[in-house]
């Protein structure tokens, strides 16, 4: 049986692969380590700021 | 003796006539209530078609106070069925819902996309039952969440995208709800659920390491190609 894997990202960091995003990511059995890299919690934010302004204005509904 | 009787009763009389304005107004306070409520039934009745609603796109966004729904005027009388549109079903449902903090009925969203549903519900604390399927899809789902606390799922979360990652108050019975209804079919994709690592945290205990409690109800779904993402 596969050891299920949890990486972290360092103080201050988070981990992605392109697709998902987290300071701790507890991987399934599909998915590799080596597929994530850091990137820095300022990139991150802006990451979702550039998601939240694609979302509908709020008077639309 | 007759006298005496009569005294008696015109005594009697006299009570009840003193009472009278105020018997009235109670009976009149009690029957506006009555009314009142009555219109309230007759308003859900129809804008949830006696229950047969099964879209409801947009139906309670919007967080622009006076006008924003309020605890205090959404009152569903039937459970939210939004299985009658894949795409629009459930989207937007409560999107920006601002002023909402309790959903108070089923929502059925079996086989549609959760698109920003509860998106902007920010002082939403309580999804009573959330009804899920092996298709139900999720985009931007608990968006600014950010008071959620109680979430229950009904179902099989087959599709990843879940991100609950602003809900850091969620309650350690929603997240063993969540992660117990995540699809342990062999074989399934790979997916991704993202989690709150507060809310986690502060259910669980510190999971920067091994957390036996944690890492237990995560192992059949990771095993089932679950990744599981604390933020």
């Amino acid at each position: 049986m596969k050891i299920l894997k949890t990486i972290y990202a360092d103080d201050g960091k988070i981990l992605t692969n392109g697709e998902i995003y987290g300071r701790q990511i507890l991987l399934g059995e599909g998915i590799s380590e080596e597929d994530f890299h850091e990137i820095t919690e300022a990139e991150y934010e802006e990451i979702l700021r550039e998601q939240k302004e694609a979302l509908p204005n709020e008077t639309e509904g | 003796m007759n006298d005496i009787y009569e005294k008696e009763i015109l005594g009697k009389l006299d009570i009840i006539s003193a009472n009278k304005p105020r018997i009235f107004e109670a009976g009149k306070a009690e029957g506006i209530e009555q009314g009142k409520q009555a219109e309230r039934k007759r308003f859900w009745d129809v804008l949830q078609k006696g229950g047969l609603r099964s879209i409801y796109y947009a139906a309670f966004s919007s967080s622009y106070y006076p006008n924003a729904w309020t605890d205090e005027i959404y009152n569903p009388l039937y459970e939210i069925n939004c299985t009658g549109n894949i795409e629009n079903g459930a989207k937007n449902t409560f999107f920006a819902s601002a002023y909402l903090t309790d959903i108070k009925v089923l929502v059925n969203v079996e086989g549609v996309a959760v698109s920003q549903t509860f998106g902007g519900c920010e002082r939403l604390i309580r999804i009573p039952l959330l009804k899920v399927n092996e298709q139900t899809t999720w985009l931007n789902s608990f968006l600014r969440c950010y008071e959620l606390q109680e979430l229950t799922i009904e179902g099989t979360i087959g599709q990843g995208g879940l991100d609950l990652k602003d809900s850091t108050k969620l309650s350690k019975a929603s997240i063993e709800s969540v992660i117990n209804a995540l699809d342990i079919t062999e074989g399934r994709p790979a997916s991704t659920i993202t989690l709150s690592l507060a809310a986690v945290t502060a259910a669980f205990g510190d999971v920067s390491g091994y957390n036996d409690e944690f890492d237990n109800l995560c192992a059949s779904a990771r095993t089932a190609n679950w990744t599981i993402s604390l933020v």
